[in-house]
Protein backbone atom coordinates (compact mmCIF):
# COMPACT_ATOMS: atom_id res chain seq x y z
CA UNK A 1 0.00 0.00 0.00
CA UNK A 2 2.11 2.90 1.21
CA UNK A 3 4.75 3.76 3.91
CA UNK A 4 2.03 4.75 5.94
CA UNK A 5 0.91 3.03 8.56
CA UNK A 6 -2.73 2.44 7.93
CA UNK A 7 -4.66 2.51 10.81
CA UNK A 8 -6.72 5.45 10.05
CA UNK A 9 -9.72 5.97 7.25
CA UNK A 10 -12.96 4.22 6.94
CA UNK A 11 -13.72 0.44 6.04
CA UNK A 12 -15.88 0.68 2.63
CA UNK A 13 -17.73 -2.19 1.93
CA UNK A 14 -20.45 -2.49 -0.82
CA UNK A 15 -21.58 -5.86 -1.69
CA UNK A 16 -24.44 -6.10 -4.25
CA UNK A 17 -25.26 -3.14 -4.42
CA UNK A 18 -28.06 -2.37 -6.98
CA UNK A 19 -29.39 1.18 -8.21
CA UNK A 20 -32.15 2.09 -10.87
CA UNK A 21 -32.56 5.53 -11.25
CA UNK A 22 -35.80 7.14 -13.52
CA UNK A 23 -36.37 3.16 -13.98
CA UNK A 24 -33.29 2.51 -15.17
CA UNK A 25 -30.69 0.09 -13.78
CA UNK A 26 -27.31 1.69 -13.69
CA UNK A 27 -25.54 -0.30 -10.94
CA UNK A 28 -26.25 -4.23 -11.31
CA UNK A 29 -24.75 -6.53 -7.81
CA UNK A 30 -21.72 -4.19 -7.92
CA UNK A 31 -19.26 -5.12 -5.52
CA UNK A 32 -16.45 -3.52 -3.98
CA UNK A 33 -14.05 -2.75 -0.91
CA UNK A 34 -12.04 0.54 0.58
CA UNK A 35 -9.35 -0.62 3.09
CA UNK A 36 -8.60 2.25 5.77
CA UNK A 37 -5.99 4.45 4.28
CA UNK A 38 -6.59 3.24 1.47
CA UNK A 39 -6.73 5.69 -2.16
CA UNK A 40 -8.85 3.83 -4.45
CA UNK A 41 -9.99 4.78 -8.06
CA UNK A 42 -12.78 3.95 -9.91
CA UNK A 43 -12.33 4.07 -13.89
CA UNK A 44 -14.85 3.17 -17.21
CA UNK A 45 -16.41 4.32 -20.04
CA UNK A 46 -18.43 7.27 -19.52
CA UNK A 47 -22.10 6.36 -18.42
CA UNK A 48 -20.77 3.21 -16.85
CA UNK A 49 -22.38 4.57 -13.54
CA UNK A 50 -19.08 5.45 -11.48
CA UNK A 51 -20.40 8.28 -10.42
CA UNK A 52 -23.59 6.66 -9.22
CA UNK A 53 -21.98 4.16 -7.37
CA UNK A 54 -19.95 7.63 -5.31
CA UNK A 55 -23.36 9.11 -4.88
CA UNK A 56 -24.31 6.09 -3.54
CA UNK A 57 -21.56 5.72 -1.41
CA UNK A 58 -22.12 9.96 -0.43
CA UNK A 59 -25.98 8.68 0.18
CA UNK A 60 -27.19 11.33 -2.35
CA UNK A 61 -28.91 8.19 -4.39
CA UNK A 62 -30.59 5.05 -2.51
CA UNK A 63 -29.62 1.90 -3.12
CA UNK A 64 -32.88 -0.62 -4.84
CA UNK A 65 -30.17 -3.48 -3.26
CA UNK A 66 -27.63 -4.86 -1.49
CA UNK A 67 -25.40 -3.35 1.16
CA UNK A 68 -23.45 -0.39 1.70
CA UNK A 69 -21.43 -0.12 5.23
CA UNK A 70 -18.79 2.67 6.18
CA UNK A 71 -17.07 2.38 9.22
CA UNK A 72 -14.49 4.31 11.01
CA UNK A 73 -11.60 2.21 11.22
CA UNK A 74 -10.23 3.08 14.82
CA UNK A 75 -13.75 3.18 15.91
CA UNK A 76 -15.93 1.56 14.29
CA UNK A 77 -18.80 3.92 14.42
CA UNK A 78 -20.58 5.37 10.96
CA UNK A 79 -17.53 7.00 9.22
CA UNK A 80 -17.98 10.62 8.79
CA UNK A 81 -17.77 11.28 4.80
CA UNK A 82 -16.46 14.40 2.87
CA UNK A 83 -17.59 14.88 -1.05
CA UNK A 84 -15.50 17.06 -3.46
CA UNK A 85 -17.11 17.67 -6.72
CA UNK A 86 -16.00 18.13 -10.49
CA UNK A 87 -17.06 21.35 -9.80
CA UNK A 88 -15.95 23.44 -6.45
CA UNK A 89 -19.74 24.21 -6.10
CA UNK A 90 -18.78 27.17 -3.34
CA UNK A 91 -21.45 28.84 -1.86
CA UNK A 92 -21.31 31.98 -3.69
CA UNK A 93 -22.79 34.07 -0.98
CA UNK A 94 -20.08 32.94 1.42
CA UNK A 95 -16.72 33.87 1.98
CA UNK A 96 -13.73 31.52 1.64
CA UNK A 97 -13.52 30.75 5.05
CA UNK A 98 -17.35 30.73 5.39
CA UNK A 99 -17.57 27.70 2.98
CA UNK A 100 -14.39 25.87 4.77
CA UNK A 101 -17.11 26.30 7.92
CA UNK A 102 -19.83 25.10 5.70
CA UNK A 103 -17.50 22.06 6.14
CA UNK A 104 -18.16 21.56 9.67
CA UNK A 105 -22.21 21.91 9.45
CA UNK A 106 -23.88 19.05 11.87
CA UNK A 107 -20.62 19.08 13.86
CA UNK A 108 -21.05 20.45 17.77
CA UNK A 109 -17.52 21.93 17.72
CA UNK A 110 -17.42 25.89 20.61
CA UNK A 111 -16.53 28.55 17.91
CA UNK A 112 -12.73 28.86 19.00
CA UNK A 113 -12.16 25.43 17.57
CA UNK A 114 -14.38 25.83 14.73
CA UNK A 115 -12.06 28.83 13.91
CA UNK A 116 -9.13 27.15 14.44
CA UNK A 117 -10.14 23.83 11.86
CA UNK A 118 -11.27 26.12 9.70
CA UNK A 119 -7.71 28.13 9.65
CA UNK A 120 -5.83 24.94 9.74
CA UNK A 121 -7.67 23.52 6.37
CA UNK A 122 -6.85 26.77 4.14
CA UNK A 123 -3.41 26.62 5.69
CA UNK A 124 -3.66 23.26 4.25
CA UNK A 125 -4.17 23.76 1.26
CA UNK A 126 -2.07 27.00 0.67
CA UNK A 127 -4.91 29.60 1.07
CA UNK A 128 -4.81 31.19 4.46
CA UNK A 129 -4.65 34.79 2.52
CA UNK A 130 -7.30 34.47 0.97
CA UNK A 131 -9.86 33.45 3.67
CA UNK A 132 -12.17 36.68 3.08
CA UNK A 133 -12.06 36.42 -0.81
CA UNK A 134 -15.25 35.95 -2.42
CA UNK A 135 -15.38 32.46 -4.34
CA UNK A 136 -15.89 34.89 -7.95
CA UNK A 137 -12.20 36.30 -6.92
CA UNK A 138 -10.63 32.45 -6.89
CA UNK A 139 -9.05 31.43 -10.28
CA UNK A 140 -10.09 27.67 -10.98
CA UNK A 141 -7.80 25.90 -9.12
CA UNK A 142 -8.05 27.73 -6.27
CA UNK A 143 -11.53 27.28 -5.96
CA UNK A 144 -11.29 23.78 -6.21
CA UNK A 145 -8.26 23.75 -3.42
CA UNK A 146 -11.46 25.82 -1.27
CA UNK A 147 -13.80 22.75 -1.90
CA UNK A 148 -10.89 20.72 -0.71
CA UNK A 149 -10.14 22.73 2.61
CA UNK A 150 -14.15 22.73 3.06
CA UNK A 151 -14.17 18.39 3.09
CA UNK A 152 -10.65 18.05 4.79
CA UNK A 153 -12.28 20.42 7.35
CA UNK A 154 -14.80 17.84 8.36
CA UNK A 155 -11.82 15.60 9.12
CA UNK A 156 -13.21 12.48 6.90
CA UNK A 157 -12.71 9.26 7.46
CA UNK A 158 -14.08 8.81 3.93
CA UNK A 159 -13.18 11.39 1.27
CA UNK A 160 -15.37 11.16 -1.71
CA UNK A 161 -14.16 12.45 -5.17
CA UNK A 162 -16.21 13.06 -8.22
CA UNK A 163 -13.60 13.88 -11.24
CA UNK A 164 -12.26 16.43 -8.92
CA UNK A 165 -9.35 18.06 -11.25
CA UNK A 166 -10.69 17.50 -14.78
CA UNK A 167 -12.15 20.68 -14.73
CA UNK A 168 -8.90 22.81 -14.63
CA UNK A 169 -6.05 22.77 -16.59
CA UNK A 170 -3.01 20.37 -17.02
CA UNK A 171 -0.53 22.12 -14.55
CA UNK A 172 -3.21 22.90 -11.82
CA UNK A 173 -4.31 19.34 -12.01
CA UNK A 174 -1.02 17.83 -11.24
CA UNK A 175 -0.61 20.37 -8.33
CA UNK A 176 -4.06 19.36 -6.99
CA UNK A 177 -3.36 15.70 -7.13
CA UNK A 178 -0.09 16.45 -5.32
CA UNK A 179 -2.06 18.95 -2.61
CA UNK A 180 -4.25 16.28 -2.21
CA UNK A 181 -1.50 13.63 -1.56
CA UNK A 182 0.29 15.81 0.45
CA UNK A 183 -3.29 16.15 2.75
CA UNK A 184 -3.84 12.53 2.38
CA UNK A 185 0.01 11.28 3.74
CA UNK A 186 -1.14 13.90 6.85
CA UNK A 187 -4.94 12.91 7.62
CA UNK A 188 -4.74 8.86 6.66
CA UNK A 189 -8.34 9.28 5.50
CA UNK A 190 -9.70 6.64 2.75
CA UNK A 191 -10.33 8.00 -0.54
CA UNK A 192 -12.77 6.82 -3.55
CA UNK A 193 -12.27 8.53 -6.21
CA UNK A 194 -13.85 8.46 -9.92
CA UNK A 195 -11.75 9.46 -12.84
CA UNK A 196 -11.65 9.81 -16.93
CA UNK A 197 -7.59 10.26 -16.32
CA UNK A 198 -6.06 6.60 -16.25
CA UNK A 199 -2.63 8.79 -15.49
CA UNK A 200 -4.38 9.92 -12.43
CA UNK A 201 -5.56 6.56 -11.34
CA UNK A 202 -2.22 5.56 -12.06
CA UNK A 203 -0.35 7.86 -9.81
CA UNK A 204 -3.35 8.53 -6.96
CA UNK A 205 -4.56 5.16 -6.17
CA UNK A 206 -3.77 2.17 -4.12
CA UNK A 207 -6.46 0.13 -6.24
CA UNK A 208 -8.32 0.93 -9.49
CA UNK A 209 -11.33 -0.59 -9.82
CA UNK A 210 -12.86 -1.06 -13.73
CA UNK A 211 -16.33 -0.55 -14.38
CA UNK A 212 -18.09 -1.74 -17.17
CA UNK A 213 -21.67 -3.02 -18.61
CA UNK A 214 -24.52 -1.53 -18.60
CA UNK A 215 -26.23 -2.07 -15.79
CA UNK A 216 -22.55 -1.88 -14.64
CA UNK A 217 -20.42 -3.94 -12.24
CA UNK A 218 -16.58 -3.99 -11.19
CA UNK A 219 -15.11 -5.92 -14.61
CA UNK A 220 -11.57 -5.48 -13.18
CA UNK A 221 -9.64 -4.80 -10.36
CA UNK A 222 -5.59 -3.81 -9.92
CA UNK A 223 -3.81 -3.53 -6.97
CA UNK A 224 -0.75 -0.70 -7.61
CA UNK A 225 2.04 -1.72 -5.76
CA UNK A 226 4.24 1.51 -6.44
CA UNK A 227 5.39 3.09 -3.78
CA UNK A 228 4.89 6.43 -2.37
CA UNK A 229 6.32 9.16 -2.98
CA UNK A 230 5.80 7.95 -6.60
CA UNK A 231 7.07 9.34 -10.15
CA UNK A 232 5.15 10.49 -12.65
CA UNK A 233 7.45 9.47 -14.74
CA UNK A 234 8.23 5.87 -13.26
CA UNK A 235 7.90 3.14 -16.08
CA UNK A 236 5.53 0.85 -13.75
CA UNK A 237 3.15 3.27 -13.98
CA UNK A 238 3.37 4.02 -17.83
CA UNK A 239 3.06 0.07 -17.79
CA UNK A 240 -0.01 0.27 -15.53
CA UNK A 241 -1.25 3.05 -17.56
CA UNK A 242 -0.79 0.99 -20.83
CA UNK A 243 -2.84 -2.20 -19.03
CA UNK A 244 -5.97 -0.03 -18.11
CA UNK A 245 -6.44 1.52 -21.35
CA UNK A 246 -6.56 -1.69 -22.91
CA UNK A 247 -9.05 -2.94 -20.29
CA UNK A 248 -10.84 0.28 -21.17
CA UNK A 249 -10.66 -0.29 -24.74
CA UNK A 250 -11.97 -3.62 -23.39
CA UNK A 251 -14.57 -2.49 -21.81
CA UNK A 252 -15.71 0.06 -24.45
CA UNK A 253 -16.22 -3.59 -26.24
CA UNK A 254 -14.24 -2.44 -28.95
CA UNK A 255 -10.98 -4.51 -30.68
CA UNK A 256 -8.02 -2.97 -28.45
CA UNK A 257 -6.37 -2.18 -31.21
CA UNK A 258 -4.85 1.19 -30.09
CA UNK A 259 -4.19 0.03 -26.71
CA UNK A 260 -2.52 -3.28 -27.67
CA UNK A 261 0.54 -2.38 -29.48
CA UNK A 262 2.04 -1.08 -25.72
CA UNK A 263 0.70 -3.93 -23.62
CA UNK A 264 2.32 -6.45 -25.44
CA UNK A 265 1.92 -9.91 -23.96
CA UNK A 266 -0.16 -9.00 -21.30
CA UNK A 267 -3.01 -7.91 -22.75
CA UNK A 268 -5.31 -9.70 -21.48
CA UNK A 269 -7.58 -10.70 -24.39
CA UNK A 270 -8.60 -14.17 -23.32
CA UNK A 271 -10.18 -12.22 -20.93
CA UNK A 272 -12.65 -10.70 -21.99
CA UNK A 273 -15.98 -11.58 -20.89
CA UNK A 274 -14.99 -13.04 -17.49
CA UNK A 275 -16.77 -11.30 -14.90
CA UNK A 276 -13.87 -9.76 -12.78
CA UNK A 277 -9.98 -10.54 -12.37
CA UNK A 278 -6.95 -9.13 -9.86
CA UNK A 279 -4.66 -8.13 -11.96
CA UNK A 280 -1.46 -7.09 -9.74
CA UNK A 281 1.58 -4.43 -10.47
CA UNK A 282 4.20 -5.59 -8.47
CA UNK A 283 6.26 -3.35 -6.75
CA UNK A 284 9.70 -4.71 -8.52
CA UNK A 285 7.80 -5.39 -11.30
CA UNK A 286 10.99 -4.92 -14.67
CA UNK A 287 10.31 -2.15 -17.42
CA UNK A 288 8.12 -3.30 -19.77
CA UNK A 289 9.28 -3.58 -23.70
CA UNK A 290 7.58 -0.68 -24.71
CA UNK A 291 7.95 0.95 -28.37
CA UNK A 292 7.19 4.31 -26.85
CA UNK A 293 10.17 5.95 -25.68
CA UNK A 294 9.57 8.84 -27.57
CA UNK A 295 6.23 9.52 -25.41
CA UNK A 296 7.82 8.70 -22.12
CA UNK A 297 10.69 11.27 -22.73
CA UNK A 298 7.86 13.69 -23.47
CA UNK A 299 6.17 12.96 -19.73
CA UNK A 300 9.60 13.40 -18.18
CA UNK A 301 9.87 16.86 -20.24
CA UNK A 302 6.11 17.80 -18.70
CA UNK A 303 7.59 16.63 -15.25
CA UNK A 304 10.16 18.69 -15.13
CA UNK A 305 8.24 21.62 -15.97
CA UNK A 306 6.60 21.21 -12.34
CA UNK B 1 -8.35 61.73 -8.61
CA UNK B 2 -9.79 60.55 -12.22
CA UNK B 3 -12.55 59.11 -10.84
CA UNK B 4 -13.75 61.79 -8.95
CA UNK B 5 -13.33 63.86 -12.00
CA UNK B 6 -14.80 61.29 -13.87
CA UNK B 7 -17.88 61.26 -11.72
CA UNK B 8 -18.26 65.03 -11.24
CA UNK B 9 -18.35 64.75 -15.42
CA UNK B 10 -21.26 62.33 -15.42
CA UNK B 11 -23.28 64.75 -12.66
CA UNK B 12 -22.81 67.30 -15.34
CA UNK B 13 -23.76 65.11 -18.37
CA UNK B 14 -27.04 63.82 -16.31
CA UNK B 15 -27.65 67.19 -15.58
CA UNK B 16 -27.76 68.64 -19.05
CA UNK B 17 -31.00 66.86 -20.86
CA UNK B 18 -33.25 68.41 -17.19
CA UNK B 19 -31.32 71.79 -17.30
CA UNK B 20 -32.66 72.00 -21.08
CA UNK B 21 -35.77 70.97 -20.79
CA UNK B 22 -36.38 73.52 -17.94
CA UNK B 23 -35.29 76.29 -20.35
CA UNK B 24 -37.60 74.84 -23.27
CA UNK B 25 -40.55 74.87 -20.80
CA UNK B 26 -39.73 78.45 -19.36
CA UNK B 27 -38.86 79.38 -23.03
CA UNK B 28 -42.64 78.03 -24.39
CA UNK B 29 -44.24 80.15 -21.52
CA UNK B 30 -42.51 83.27 -22.28
CA UNK B 31 -43.10 82.99 -25.92
CA UNK B 32 -47.07 81.94 -25.19
CA UNK B 33 -46.27 78.61 -27.14
CA UNK B 34 -48.26 77.29 -24.94
CA UNK B 35 -51.03 78.99 -22.31
CA UNK B 36 -50.25 79.50 -18.83
CA UNK B 37 -53.66 77.64 -17.76
CA UNK B 38 -51.91 74.64 -19.46
CA UNK B 39 -48.75 74.74 -18.51
CA UNK B 40 -47.61 77.41 -15.75
CA UNK B 41 -44.28 79.04 -15.78
CA UNK B 42 -41.21 77.28 -14.05
CA UNK B 43 -41.33 80.01 -11.54
CA UNK B 44 -45.20 79.54 -10.80
CA UNK B 45 -44.17 75.99 -9.94
CA UNK B 46 -41.51 77.03 -7.57
CA UNK B 47 -43.84 79.30 -6.11
CA UNK B 48 -46.51 76.90 -5.61
CA UNK B 49 -43.66 74.56 -4.43
CA UNK B 50 -42.64 76.83 -1.63
CA UNK B 51 -46.09 77.39 -0.30
CA UNK B 52 -47.25 74.18 -0.05
CA UNK B 53 -43.91 73.38 1.68
CA UNK B 54 -44.15 76.05 4.29
CA UNK B 55 -47.72 75.22 5.26
CA UNK B 56 -46.89 71.94 5.86
CA UNK B 57 -49.47 70.96 3.46
CA UNK B 58 -46.89 68.91 1.25
CA UNK B 59 -45.41 67.20 4.20
CA UNK B 60 -49.17 65.96 5.19
CA UNK B 61 -49.56 64.82 1.38
CA UNK B 62 -46.32 63.11 1.14
CA UNK B 63 -46.80 61.71 4.70
CA UNK B 64 -50.24 59.40 3.57
CA UNK B 65 -48.91 58.71 0.42
CA UNK B 66 -46.19 57.21 1.98
CA UNK B 67 -47.88 55.75 4.77
CA UNK B 68 -50.39 53.97 2.27
CA UNK B 69 -47.49 52.65 0.46
CA UNK B 70 -45.54 51.01 2.95
CA UNK B 71 -48.49 49.55 4.40
CA UNK B 72 -49.88 48.07 1.26
CA UNK B 73 -46.36 47.49 -0.21
CA UNK B 74 -45.74 45.20 3.18
CA UNK B 75 -49.23 43.73 3.24
CA UNK B 76 -48.17 42.72 -0.71
CA UNK B 77 -44.54 41.92 -0.78
CA UNK B 78 -44.36 39.93 2.42
CA UNK B 79 -47.16 37.25 1.50
CA UNK B 80 -45.40 37.69 -1.76
CA UNK B 81 -42.17 36.19 -0.08
CA UNK B 82 -43.62 33.38 1.93
CA UNK B 83 -45.87 31.68 -0.89
CA UNK B 84 -43.42 32.30 -3.53
CA UNK B 85 -40.46 30.60 -1.47
CA UNK B 86 -43.49 27.91 -0.08
CA UNK B 87 -44.68 26.98 -3.81
CA UNK B 88 -40.94 27.05 -5.20
CA UNK B 89 -40.06 24.30 -2.83
CA UNK B 90 -43.44 22.62 -2.67
CA UNK B 91 -43.90 21.67 -5.88
CA UNK B 92 -47.32 20.55 -5.13
CA UNK B 93 -48.07 23.68 -3.63
CA UNK B 94 -47.01 25.65 -6.42
CA UNK B 95 -49.29 23.16 -8.82
CA UNK B 96 -51.97 24.23 -6.52
CA UNK B 97 -51.34 27.82 -6.13
CA UNK B 98 -50.26 28.63 -10.30
CA UNK B 99 -52.97 28.46 -12.35
CA UNK B 100 -54.73 30.70 -10.00
CA UNK B 101 -52.11 33.50 -9.60
CA UNK B 102 -51.80 33.17 -13.33
CA UNK B 103 -55.58 34.18 -13.93
CA UNK B 104 -55.37 36.76 -11.31
CA UNK B 105 -52.02 37.95 -13.22
CA UNK B 106 -54.61 38.34 -16.28
CA UNK B 107 -56.85 41.29 -15.03
CA UNK B 108 -55.30 44.44 -15.19
CA UNK B 109 -55.00 45.25 -11.78
CA UNK B 110 -56.66 48.54 -11.56
CA UNK B 111 -60.11 46.84 -12.99
CA UNK B 112 -60.32 45.28 -9.34
CA UNK B 113 -60.85 48.81 -8.01
CA UNK B 114 -64.71 48.81 -8.34
CA UNK B 115 -64.68 45.27 -6.47
CA UNK B 116 -62.15 46.56 -4.12
CA UNK B 117 -64.61 50.25 -3.19
CA UNK B 118 -67.67 47.59 -3.11
CA UNK B 119 -66.02 45.50 -0.70
CA UNK B 120 -63.88 47.89 1.26
CA UNK B 121 -66.11 50.70 1.44
CA UNK B 122 -63.97 54.21 -0.15
CA UNK B 123 -61.74 54.40 2.62
CA UNK B 124 -57.72 53.65 3.51
CA UNK B 125 -58.73 49.92 3.59
CA UNK B 126 -59.78 49.65 0.00
CA UNK B 127 -56.75 51.84 -1.13
CA UNK B 128 -53.75 49.41 0.81
CA UNK B 129 -55.51 46.34 -0.11
CA UNK B 130 -55.18 47.75 -3.60
CA UNK B 131 -51.56 48.71 -3.25
CA UNK B 132 -51.10 45.22 -1.55
CA UNK B 133 -52.13 43.35 -4.52
CA UNK B 134 -50.16 45.47 -6.77
CA UNK B 135 -46.93 44.48 -4.83
CA UNK B 136 -48.11 40.73 -4.75
CA UNK B 137 -47.96 39.55 -8.00
CA UNK B 138 -44.25 40.74 -8.77
CA UNK B 139 -42.49 39.42 -5.41
CA UNK B 140 -44.35 36.18 -5.82
CA UNK B 141 -43.44 35.72 -8.93
CA UNK B 142 -40.02 36.42 -8.73
CA UNK B 143 -39.65 34.59 -5.44
CA UNK B 144 -40.80 31.61 -7.27
CA UNK B 145 -38.77 31.58 -10.07
CA UNK B 146 -35.66 32.47 -7.57
CA UNK B 147 -36.50 29.45 -5.68
CA UNK B 148 -36.85 27.30 -8.21
CA UNK B 149 -33.76 28.43 -10.01
CA UNK B 150 -31.46 27.87 -7.13
CA UNK B 151 -28.75 25.68 -8.60
CA UNK B 152 -28.76 22.18 -7.75
CA UNK B 153 -25.53 21.59 -7.41
CA UNK B 154 -25.40 23.79 -4.29
CA UNK B 155 -28.86 21.80 -3.22
CA UNK B 156 -26.86 18.80 -3.18
CA UNK B 157 -23.94 20.34 -1.53
CA UNK B 158 -26.33 20.89 1.25
CA UNK B 159 -27.65 17.62 1.13
CA UNK B 160 -24.07 15.43 1.76
CA UNK B 161 -23.75 18.06 4.67
CA UNK B 162 -26.56 16.49 6.04
CA UNK B 163 -29.14 19.36 6.08
CA UNK B 164 -32.49 18.62 6.85
CA UNK B 165 -35.06 20.72 4.50
CA UNK B 166 -35.39 23.36 6.89
CA UNK B 167 -32.16 23.92 7.39
CA UNK B 168 -31.52 23.54 3.61
CA UNK B 169 -33.88 26.21 2.99
CA UNK B 170 -32.30 28.67 4.99
CA UNK B 171 -28.75 28.03 4.23
CA UNK B 172 -28.67 27.29 0.56
CA UNK B 173 -31.99 28.34 -1.14
CA UNK B 174 -32.71 31.30 0.16
CA UNK B 175 -29.67 33.00 -0.33
CA UNK B 176 -29.33 31.58 -3.47
CA UNK B 177 -32.63 32.98 -4.19
CA UNK B 178 -31.74 36.26 -2.61
CA UNK B 179 -31.13 37.75 -5.86
CA UNK B 180 -35.09 37.06 -7.50
CA UNK B 181 -36.25 38.16 -4.02
CA UNK B 182 -34.35 41.23 -4.26
CA UNK B 183 -35.70 41.68 -7.70
CA UNK B 184 -39.47 40.92 -6.94
CA UNK B 185 -39.25 43.45 -3.87
CA UNK B 186 -38.00 46.23 -5.98
CA UNK B 187 -40.33 45.38 -9.13
CA UNK B 188 -42.86 45.45 -6.50
CA UNK B 189 -42.09 48.25 -5.30
CA UNK B 190 -42.69 50.08 -8.44
CA UNK B 191 -45.78 48.61 -8.64
CA UNK B 192 -46.84 49.76 -5.28
CA UNK B 193 -45.98 53.31 -6.79
CA UNK B 194 -48.53 52.95 -9.85
CA UNK B 195 -51.29 51.80 -7.30
CA UNK B 196 -51.17 54.26 -4.98
CA UNK B 197 -51.44 56.99 -7.29
CA UNK B 198 -54.36 54.89 -8.44
CA UNK B 199 -55.91 54.17 -5.27
CA UNK B 200 -55.51 57.89 -4.27
CA UNK B 201 -57.28 59.03 -7.50
CA UNK B 202 -60.36 57.43 -6.11
CA UNK B 203 -62.04 60.06 -3.88
CA UNK B 204 -59.40 60.60 -0.92
CA UNK B 205 -58.77 64.04 0.97
CA UNK B 206 -55.14 63.69 1.20
CA UNK B 207 -52.23 62.23 -0.26
CA UNK B 208 -49.98 63.20 -3.42
CA UNK B 209 -52.87 61.71 -5.63
CA UNK B 210 -55.16 63.94 -3.93
CA UNK B 211 -53.26 66.52 -4.86
CA UNK B 212 -53.23 66.00 -8.67
CA UNK B 213 -56.86 65.30 -9.33
CA UNK B 214 -57.45 68.54 -6.84
CA UNK B 215 -54.69 70.41 -8.93
CA UNK B 216 -57.34 69.36 -12.38
CA UNK B 217 -60.35 70.20 -10.85
CA UNK B 218 -59.20 73.68 -9.39
CA UNK B 219 -57.29 74.13 -12.89
CA UNK B 220 -53.71 74.71 -10.63
CA UNK B 221 -51.32 72.98 -13.53
CA UNK B 222 -48.64 74.13 -11.09
CA UNK B 223 -49.81 72.11 -8.38
CA UNK B 224 -50.12 68.76 -10.24
CA UNK B 225 -46.73 69.48 -11.79
CA UNK B 226 -45.62 69.93 -8.11
CA UNK B 227 -47.00 66.67 -7.29
CA UNK B 228 -45.89 65.22 -10.32
CA UNK B 229 -42.01 65.99 -9.45
CA UNK B 230 -42.67 64.71 -5.60
CA UNK B 231 -43.98 61.54 -7.11
CA UNK B 232 -40.96 61.25 -8.99
CA UNK B 233 -38.24 62.11 -6.63
CA UNK B 234 -40.15 59.69 -3.80
CA UNK B 235 -40.15 56.54 -6.36
CA UNK B 236 -36.45 57.36 -6.98
CA UNK B 237 -35.17 57.76 -3.63
CA UNK B 238 -37.24 54.72 -2.52
CA UNK B 239 -35.94 52.58 -5.34
CA UNK B 240 -32.18 53.96 -4.23
CA UNK B 241 -32.79 52.74 -0.84
CA UNK B 242 -33.68 49.16 -2.01
CA UNK B 243 -30.81 49.30 -4.80
CA UNK B 244 -28.18 50.33 -1.55
CA UNK B 245 -29.66 47.41 0.26
CA UNK B 246 -29.51 44.98 -2.97
CA UNK B 247 -25.65 45.77 -3.43
CA UNK B 248 -24.99 45.55 0.29
CA UNK B 249 -26.50 42.42 0.67
CA UNK B 250 -25.27 40.72 -2.78
CA UNK B 251 -21.83 42.01 -2.59
CA UNK B 252 -20.63 38.48 -3.03
CA UNK B 253 -22.30 38.63 -6.75
CA UNK B 254 -20.42 42.30 -7.66
CA UNK B 255 -16.75 41.45 -6.24
CA UNK B 256 -14.44 41.43 -9.88
CA UNK B 257 -12.44 38.88 -10.41
CA UNK B 258 -8.94 40.00 -8.70
CA UNK B 259 -7.19 37.27 -10.41
CA UNK B 260 -7.59 36.58 -13.78
CA UNK B 261 -5.44 34.33 -16.10
CA UNK B 262 -5.17 31.31 -13.25
CA UNK B 263 -3.79 32.72 -10.02
CA UNK B 264 -2.70 29.01 -8.86
CA UNK B 265 0.74 28.14 -7.06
Amino acid sequence: MSRREACRGAWVRVRDLTVRLGGQCILQELSCDVEPGQVVALVGPSGTGKSTLLRALAGLVPAAGGQVELRAAVSGRQARVAVMFQEPRLLPWLRVAGNVAFGLTGTALPEPERERRVQEALEAVGLADRAQAWPRELSGGMAQRAALARALVRRPDLLLLDEPFSAVDALTRMHLQDHLLAVWARHGFSAVLVTHDVDEAAYLADRIYVLAGCPAAVRHQVTVDVPRPRDRGDPRLAALRARLLALLAQAYDRPAASAAAPVGEARPSSRIGDDRHDDHIPAGAAVPPFGTRVGRAGRAVRRESL
Amino acid sequence: MRPDRRAGGTLALSLLLPALVLVLWWLAVRLRWVEPYQLPPPRRVLTTLVTLAAGGDLARHIGATVARLLAGFALGALPGVVLGVAAGLVPALRRALDPTIQALRAIPSLAWVPLFLLWFGIGDRARILLIALGAFLPVYLNVVAGVENVDRKLVEVGRVHGLGPARLAWRVILPGALPSVLTGLRSGLSLAWMFVVAAELIASSEGLGFLLVDGQYTARPDQVVVSLLAFGLLGRLSDGILHGVERSLLRWRDALATSPGGGEG
